[in-house]
């Protein structure tokens, strides 16, 4: 079963309701998406995903023509590898259908971090960066999970952790586009989080000031221990799985007027399945 | 033996549990890893029938022809090895809250002496995977099989 939803706390936002307009330096720019840059660094991403990480990826055939929206569990820390693996996965297999991913606004927001993350086709989570990119016809790639799923215990690396976030769902059905989940496997293994921090990052009032719901306090190399991210890690030269998982048309299984815990729980029973599936191919902890 | 148990929480009443857990011709549909699951004569789904099954771990199938040993509706069913890898596995399904705790357990006995014991700790966690997964299909399977009809 996948983990528990929690909701978001009373007089907390839901992340995916800020407007990025709201947010300085993060407002959706769509046009500053480089493909030639992002064909520039695959080479450079096959690399590490090949001979790096040995990574595999299946199911990329099961993604239906026209918009989608991608639905990932988020692994690993800072560095996520995941992300590599599925950036280049997409674009290599779909040379001509753009993708851009939503972020939080840590990434998008920073000078340098957030202009190059704009040329990857980055964008600020929101609905109205999500709305815009569909327009165009292109696919978006979100992490529900976000912060709070990508450090989440390494005790349990392999569940699914949207922690009840449902602006996917609402997102998908209102553009009646499908969700495609991608499940991947190991990414977690690249690091070692000893505790997500949330009541750190609470008592700090991290949350409030900067949207940060975790201060993660972890094991990596090479410096050892890591705390909120610093010092920044390498990671551990893990196998990665990353499987493209059946569409999910949610007008058709659910209606015009989904019960949206329904449907949250359908799309996260598929995807701790195939999680829970790569795990038990997994031999040897992080080398196999 | 080697034992490993691990158990999931079903939101379905141990009848429909059953209708899964029960039914021996469905289990390459949910136990994750069975490259083979092949009847000896007629599937009846009772005490006795014998199946050949294969397990993938690692780098191998392994497994052997089962018997089944326990079959009492909606509670449990049970098998244990007659040739190959000796093993006994076991489904048990508990009432609880409106819905169904299912416990699966499989003991193993490896061949060899220090490598057979090395190789159950080695593949102890392997194991314990392999029955998350299962159950976590299982769940899956009960929970949205009127959905994914749809």
């Amino acid at each position: 079963m996948a983990s528990k939803p929690t909701r978001p706390e009373p007089g907390q936002p839901d992340v995916e309701v800020i407007p990025a307009s709201m947010i300085a330096g993060a407002e959706p720019d769509l046009d500053a998406r480089d493909p030639e840059m992002i064909r520039s660094v695959l080479p450079m991403f096959w690399m590490i995903a090949t001979m790096y990480f040995r990574a595999e990826v299946r199911g990329l055939e099961r993604v239906p023509e026209g918009p989608v929206l991608l639905v990932a569990n988020h692994s690993g820390g800072t560095m996520s590898p995941d992300s590599i693996v599925t950036i280049l996965s997409w674009n290599g297999y779909f040379a001509e259908r753009p993708l851009y991913l939503l972020a939080h606004n840590m990434v998008t927001g920073v000078p340098l971090l957030g202009a190059l993350a704009k040329k990857f086709g980055v964008l600020t989570a929101g609905l109205e960066s999500a709305t815009l990119a569909f327009a165009r016809g292109a696919s978006v790639l979100v992490y529900p999970g976000g912060d709070r799923e990508v450090y989440r215990p390494w005790s349990k690396r392999h569940r699914i952790d949207f922690d009840g976030r449902k602006g996917f769902l609402k997102l998908a059905h209102r553009e009646n586009v499908p969700i495609v989940p991608v499940v991947a496997d190991g990414g977690h293994e690249t690091i070692m989080v000893l505790s997500d921090g949330r009541k750190l990052a609470k008592l700090l009032r991290f949350d409030r000031i900067a949207r940060v719901k975790v201060l993660p306090v972890s094991l990596a190399l090479p410096f050892g221990l890591s705390i909120g991210g610093f010092p920044p890690h390498v990671p551990l030269p893990t196998k990665l799985r990353v499987e493209y998982l059946d569409p999910i048309d949610l007008r058709a299984l659910f209606g015009d007027e989904p019960d949206w815990d329904v449907a949250y729980d359908y799309v996260t029973s598929k995807m701790q399945v195939a999680l829970s599936t790569h795990a038990a191919r997994r031999t040897l902890g992080p080398v196999r | 033996m080697k034992a490993v148990t691990r158990s999931i929480h079903v939101g379905r009443p141990p009848d429909e549990v059953f209708a899964w857990v029960g039914d021996l011709s469905r289990y390459r549909d949910f136990f994750v890893g069975v490259s083979l699951w092949e009847p000896i004569g007629e599937v009846r789904n009772r005490v006795g029938e014998r199946f050949k099954i294969l397990l993938e771990i690692g780098a191998t199938h392994t497994g052997g022809r089962v018997v089944i040993t326990e079959r009492s509706a909606p509670r449990h069913l049970a098998w244990e090895s007659e040739v190959g890898t000796r093993h006994r596995a076991r489904f048990e399904l508990t009432p609880r809250d409106g819905g169904t705790d299912v416990a699966l357990t499989l003991e193993f006995r490896l061949t060899g002496r220090i490598f057979g014991r090395l190789v159950e700790q080695i593949a102890t966690p392997i194991v314990e995977r392999i029955l998350v997964a299962t159950l976590e299909t299982l769940r899956d399977r009960v929970e949205w099989q009127h959905v994914d009809a749809v």
